[in-house]
């Protein structure tokens, strides 16, 4: 048993913590009363008719909904109704992406589908302005240039698109075997895709001035191959300038250097990662990176949160769910964290305000996301050193409306919660102020 | 016998009128000068004074025929002036020069409204005098009047500028249509000129004409300078091209009826048939007629008098109330409906909304444009149909063609308005059409439930006519909107019909009126002795279920000097308070108001009741919350037969926390300030516009959906701690019902009885489902309120529902008798059923728990700040959620219509409120 398995383990007092059955963990249960969930108002935005994978904040009026049923659905989240219906795909719609035009001031969407086709959209018009096909292979991910005007899809092939779609280069994968699911961009204009276990680094090499013409050139090259994960790598996220973080099936978070491109660190080497009946019970579904210091992650049915400064775990809830974590996220600016999983349930998380503060009170003395997350005394506990305090997040709040296994939940607003699943739902879940609810705030209740 | 009435004949007049008005006069007639009978003429009581005098409102349209002088030409209804001279009058009313200046050829004479009044006769007439020009008639003009006759004074008054803009609207179209007319035939005659001139010429081709001849031809070329001079001023004012469509389309639409209707014959064939029908012609000369003028104009012109008398021929009382209340109808997005019975009024409807958010509250000023017109476009539905018969048969010149009538009635509405807008007319004309079913069938079962009432059947016919009347006035208000012309016409027959006094008739005069005091007063009028004394029965019920006190007073009047003398105070007070909130104009109406109830029958009078007073002054004393920018609404109880309207109570008050609700509240109604005040018509329609309303009243065959609330208190008695289920109903919290197939019939009439508590049922009828066999999935959950749900034998409750829903949903086991339920902590729901063991009968109960829907005063906190009065209301915390929820409800309506309104692709969701409530296993 590795130490990262003991760490995980050991909120688990029983001492045959791997012979306790599954179905026996305890979860933690809320009452009826849910004192200190802010959403009370929840809004089911029907539309799409099959699963639906994907919420992209457009602004903060806007939002864009993608299922498995090939449409894409525009939202007002602020009225809660819907403004276009985007549809063309014949496949499911796999990635989308927003882009920035320069010259133009409307919003343009990118979808990207199985059916090999990319989209473009107009949203302000909720019309299809151009449809590109040169991608010839199912799209996986699409990642847009920063400071360019251009584009890369990702997916069996790996193509590079100026901003009016006109391609720019491709990188011939032939001979890979895996498709590539996560792309990303790091400050050195290099590409780190992650294709099953595999890294590969690829630069990205502007030709403008080469050429000495205004128009862009773009070309792929394979950089770097990095040294594999042990199982598929399930997230890819960017840290700092000078980090990445991948973490994959197994359970295993490393974080690269985007200098070198070497493993940095490695968090949470699970040595019997395949769990019974092969479940992978510490796969890491979701990693947010918060601060550029910590990094939040979606380990099986619970969820964990490590530090990078010092390298330690900080937080950690093993049992958060009764099934795998699928997405989090940090809402009420910190206030809580809202976890969703495959049980159909979002939980929020966060700390029980003790003494005379309120919830509200505490989070206005706090100066960051993670600081009001554990509460201020938390942190201040844990910076001592060689403290080995883990907190232990209580669980606040849980919205329950969805029928199914809740894929994606994205916070917008201020003061909306989206969450999608497979009921082919999208639930805004608002924070309405009933005198309740603010009564908790305020502290009059 | 016969000879003693002859002889008494004008005493008899003058003793009635004085039994009348005044008891101590009847003593002082000797004896031997009382008659020993009574004459029984309930019709119209002042008809014994003077047959001569105006029994009801009618229009007249005369003429100052050039062949006969003055003479009355048309009377709205037909039979409408009774034994009214109509000569007289038109000789009195045309009796004018209206070419005070004369010049020199052509000109055309500017219309003028006069308001005649006959002090003596008790007769005034609003007056509307236009010319019309006829190419036959002496130079060329034909005056004629329209004018609206009534006994009434103060109706002129107060609707002045109402009635002098609708006359004017007539006029138009009279003239519009009247001008084509003129044109056409000038044109025509134009070219009978130019062809006789050419005649004359070719027939004396020879180089020297006789002067004969040339006279002719002279004369022949100045007609035809003057009619090409007349044709001059004439063309440039036929500009109208809404008018000429629309009288296209009538046209057009006569062309396609004509076919299957011999006699619907489009008008512009009429010169060839016209000539072979006409048999009624006089003196031998043809003087063409107002149709012949017109053409489609003095159609469409009628139909809008017919309009207009429908509507100002009604109480003056009715007319009043109405313009005051329709103020808080206003917008319909606004109402807050419970059941299909109970409706609640924006009373901030004229409040600038905008302002809301911040401290500003300012009252809009150009109301009084609106409201009638408002009421006059709902009012022309198909119950006109009696007038129409009458009308046409007063068409001297046309065939009978009210079958037309009809077609270019609607296609008039589609020409004034766009079909959306004619929808919702018709929508809301449904909304008072089921209640007025619903309050004839709850009469109809009391009936059966109010078995000891004796009548003698001699002489109770008197007072029972009283009550009929009253009953007809209402009616009419309640009905004028009714769409089914026949249903109300058959109504009002069978109530002169009947012999016997039915006791339904009674039970319709019966006033029970509750107020949050809980006190009540059940009013029955009886006649039960050959005086008509009237035997009053005062109940009253004290708070906190004491037993009710039963006072009789044997003498009526003390009972209605104490209604009267309360009316005044409550008036007056409201005026006083009104007085520097509102307009000057405001509190001359609540004076009027003041006034006309002294003035008002008797069986009206017992309609405002004490109780009503405090709450009155309360409402209006709420207007200051406006400041506090706070949101109120006021409940009417509706369906409240003999109070409908009057009987209002204050509801709820709301502040938006959020500043989304009040962006979200201020869209829609920006629109409506940017509208220009005069443009009246406009703004009523952006008022009422918006396929939403269309959703709002929809027109359900289903006998039951009258029915809402009927059962409520037998389930109220037999199962106990509805409480937290009502509770859930009224935050808008889904209620499921649940029982096996064997509980069907249960399961059906608790949802029945239930539905009164849901607030969205009138916009969303299918909000509530009697019997499902589907478990309600997330998504309709934002509609559904009220579910009956039928469990599969062997499938638990447990089993059947999935854990998202049972966390959001209230759920009755009618088998276990057990409701899981947030529990409810509040005085206002326990206030609203405490009563249940008090009322015996269904409907009273149903009827005081609409007019409970009152949340408790608390006078002190609408003065303090918004923290404070929240924090006051706090006390009673679900409550607040009550009313909370009820304010939502109204900002989606809002929402929905403004969408609805603008086309959007999208309408917001409505959201479900999960209040995360301890959800409590109560026994029932």
């Amino acid at each position: 048993m590795s130490m990262w398995q003991r760490l995980w383990k050991s909120g688990n007092n029983s001492s045959d913590a791997n012979k306790s059955d599954e179905e026996k963990v305890d979860v933690d249960v809320l009452e009826d009363e849910q004192p200190y969930n802010p959403f009370t108002e929840l809004l089911p935005l029907h539309i799409h008719t099959d699963i639906v994978r994907l919420l992209v904040l457009v602004d903060d009026r806007r939002c864009v909904s993608v299922g498995d049923d090939c449409l894409a659905v525009l939202w007002d989240i602020q009225l809660c109704c819907k403004l276009y219906v985007l549809s063309g795909h014949t496949r499911p719609i796999t990635c989308v992406l927003l882009l920035d035009t320069k010259d133009n001031s409307n919003d343009w969407l990118l979808t990207g589908s199985s059916d090999k086709q990319i989209r473009v959209w107009d949203l302000d018009q909720g019309k299809c302005v151009q449809i590109i096909e040169e991608h010839n292979t199912s799209v996986r991910c699409l990642m847009s240039l920063q400071d360019h005007d251009i584009f890369i899809s990702g997916g069996e092939g790996l193509h590079l698109w100026s901003g009016d779609g006109k391609l720019l280069s491709s990188y011939d994968r032939s001979s890979e075997e895996a498709d590539i699911s996560l792309m990303l961009f790091t400050k050195n204009e290099r590409l780190v895709t992650a294709s099953s276990k595999e890294l590969r680094v690829y630069s990205v090499i502007n030709e403008t001035e080469k050429n000495e013409t205004k128009e862009f050139q773009g070309k792929i090259t394979l950089t770097k191959k990095l040294p594999p994960h042990r199982e598929a790598i399930r997230e890819l996220v960017m840290v700092s300038d000078i980090m990445f973080a991948s973490g994959s099936l197994d359970g295993t978070i490393i974080l690269w250097s985007t200098q070198s491109y070497l493993p940095t660190y490695t968090f949470n080497i699970m040595s019997e990662y395949k769990g019974k009946d092969q479940r992978y019970p510490y796969s890491i579904q979701h990693m947010i990176c918060v601060e550029e210091r910590y990094i939040m992650a979606a380990i099986g049915s619970g969820f964990a949160l490590f530090d990078i400064l010092t390298k330690r775990l900080i937080c950690k809830k093993i049992n958060a769910h009764y099934s795998k974590v699928l997405h989090l996220t940090f809402v009420c600016d910190g206030t809580f964290l809202a976890t969703c999983s495959e049980d159909g349930s979002i939980r929020l998380w966060g700390h029980v305000p003790t003494g005379n503060l309120t919830l509200g009170e505490r989070a206005d003395m706090a100066h960051s996301i993670i600081e009001r997350f554990m509460g201020v005394s938390t942190e201040e506990k844990m910076m001592y050193p060689g403290y080995s305090y883990v907190f232990e997040p209580n669980l606040l709040g849980e919205c329950l409306a969805h029928s199914g296994a809740v894929e994606n939940i994205i916070e917008c607003g201020g003061d909306t919660m989206l969450s999608c699943g497979v009921d082919g739902l999208v639930i805004a879940w608002k924070i309405f102020m009933t005198l309740h609810a603010l009564g908790h705030f305020t502290g009059r209740v | 016998m016969m000879i003693s009435v002859d002889m008494y004949a004008a005493d008899l007049a003058y003793i009635n009128c004085l039994d009348e008005f005044d008891d101590v006069m009847y003593r002082e007639v000797p004896e031997y000068a009382v008659p020993a009978f009574r004459v029984q003429h309930p019709w119209n009581k002042l008809s014994n004074i003077d047959p001569t005098v105006l029994c009801s409102d009618f229009i007249l349209v005369a003429e100052f025929s050039e062949l006969e002088g003055p003479r009355p030409l048309i009377t709205i209804p037909n039979d409408g002036a009774g034994n009214f001279n109509l000569n007289d009058f038109a000789v009195r009313i045309m009796s004018v020069d209206q070419n005070t200046s004369v010049t020199e050829g052509f000109h055309i004479t500017e219309d003028f409204q006069v308001i005649l009044t006959e002090t003596r006769d008790n007769v005034f007439a609003f007056v509307h005098h236009f010319v019309l020009y006829d190419q036959q008639a002496r130079g060329f003009v034909r005056p004629f009047a329209v004018c609206y006759v009534t006994a009434d004074q103060r109706k002129l008054m107060y609707f002045y500028e109402e009635i002098a803009a609708q006359m004017k609207k007539v006029a138009r179209y009279f003239k519009y249509g009247n001008k084509l007319v003129f044109r056409n035939d000038l044109e025509k005659y134009l070219k009978d000129l130019e062809f006789t001139k050419r005649q004359v010429w070719r027939d004396n081709n020879s180089d020297q004409c006789p002067d004969s001849v040339m006279n002719k031809i002279k004369q022949v070329a100045s007609l035809s300078a003057e009619v090409q001079n007349i044709l001059t001023i004439i063309r440039p004012m036929l500009t109208d091209k809404r008018m000429e469509q629309r009288f296209a389309r009538m046209e057009e639409k006569a062309k396609i009826s004509r076919r299957s209707k011999l006699d619907s014959i489009s008008l512009k064939e009429w010169d060839h048939v016209d000539h072979a029908n006409d048999t009624k012609r006089k003196f031998d000369i043809h003087l063409r007629g107002l149709h012949e003028l017109c053409s489609w104009g003095a159609k469409d012109g009628l139909q809008k008098l017919r309009r207009i008398h429908q509507f100002y021929q009604r109480d003056m009382a009715l007319l009043q109330e109405e313009k005051l209340n329709t103020e808080y109808l206003e917008p319909v997005s606004g109402l807050l409906t419970f059941g299909n019975q109970c409706l609640a009024a924006n009373f901030m409807a004229k409040i600038d909304k905008i302002c809301v958010g911040s401290v500003c509250c300012r009252l809009t000023t150009y109301k009084t444009e609106t409201t009638p017109k408002f009421f006059l476009q709902r009012c022309s539905s198909n119950d006109t149909l009696e007038s129409f018969k009458s009308l046409t048969s007063s068409f001297q010149s046309i065939p009978d063609d009210d079958s037309y009538d009809n077609v270019s009635m609607t296609s008039a509405y589609n020409m004034q308005m766009n079909k959306q807008k004619e929808k919702i007319v018709y929508d809301n004309s449904t909304l008072f059409y089921s209640q007025s079913k619903n309050s004839k069938e709850m009469v109809d079962s009391s009936h059966t439930l109010v078995p000891d009432n004796e009548f003698d059947l001699v002489d109770e016919k008197s007072s029972v006519i009283d009550i009929v009347n009253d009953n007809k006035l209402r009616q009419n208000t309640d009905l004028s909107e009714n769409e089914n012309g026949c249903e109300n016409s058959d109504l009002s027959k069978n109530e002169r019909k009947c012999e016997k006094p039915d006791i339904s008739e009674i039970d319709k005069t019966e006033n029970t009126d509750f107020s949050e005091n809980s006190r009540v007063f059940e009013s029955e009028t009886e006649s039960k002795n050959d005086e008509q004394s009237e035997k009053t029965e005062t109940t009253n019920l004290c708070e906190n279920d004491r037993i009710p006190e039963i006072n009789i007073k044997n003498k009526s009047n003390e009972y209605y000097e104490k209604l009267e003398y309360c009316e005044n105070e409550r008036f007056s007070e409201t005026c006083s308070v009104l007085h520097d909130k509102t307009l000057n104009k405001s509190s001359l109406e609540m004076i009027d108001i003041c006034d006309m109830c002294q003035n008002k029958n008797k069986t009206e009078s017992e309609d405002t009741n004490i109780c009503d007073k405090n709450q009155q002054i309360m409402i209006y004393c709420d207007s200051e919350l406006i400041h506090s920018s706070l949101k109120e609404l006021k409940l009417i109880s509706e369906c409240d037969r003999t109070s409908d309207v009057e009987k209002r109570k204050m509801l709820e008050y709301k502040i938006k926390m959020c500043k989304k609700c009040q962006i979200q509240f201020s869209q829609p109604l920006l629109e409506e300030e940017d509208s220009p005040p005069s443009n009246g018509e406009e703004l009523v329609n952006q008022h009422i516009s918006g396929p939403v309303t269309c959703e709002m009243f929809p027109i359900d065959d289903q006998l039951d959906i009258m029915s809402s609330g009927f059962g409520l208190r037998k389930l109220l008695t037999t199962y106990n701690n509805m409480q937290p289920l009502l509770y859930s109903l009224l935050t808008g919290r889904t209620v499921l019902i649940v029982g096996t197939s064997s509980h069907e019939a249960d399961v059906k009439s608790f949802v029945k009885a239930l539905r009164m508590f849901v607030p969205t049922y009138h916009r969303y009828p299918h909000s509530c489902i009697p019997w499902s066999s589907s478990v309600p999935k997330i998504v309709d959950l934002t509609k559904l309120k009220l579910v009956g749900l039928c469990r599969p034998e062997r499938k638990t409750l447990d089993r059947l529902l999935p854990n998202s829903i049972k966390k959001l949903v209230t759920i009755m086991d009618v088998e276990k008798r057990v409701i899981h339920a947030p529990s409810y902590q509040g005085a206002f729901i326990n206030t609203l059923i405490a009563k249940k063991k008090v009322f015996k009968v269904e409907e009273v109960f149903l009827s005081f728990v609409q007019s409970g829907y009152t949340m408790p005063r608390q006078s002190e906190s609408y003065k303090s700040t918004i923290s404070t009065f929240l924090y006051k209301l706090g006390i009673h915390d679900c409550d607040i959620n009550i009313v909370e929820y009820l304010a939502e409800v109204v900002k989606y309506q809002h929402i929905e219509d403004h969408y609805h309104q603008n086309k959007s692709s999208g309408v917001p969701v409505r959201p479900i409120q999960t209040r995360y409530q301890q959800c409590q296993v109560f026994k029932c």
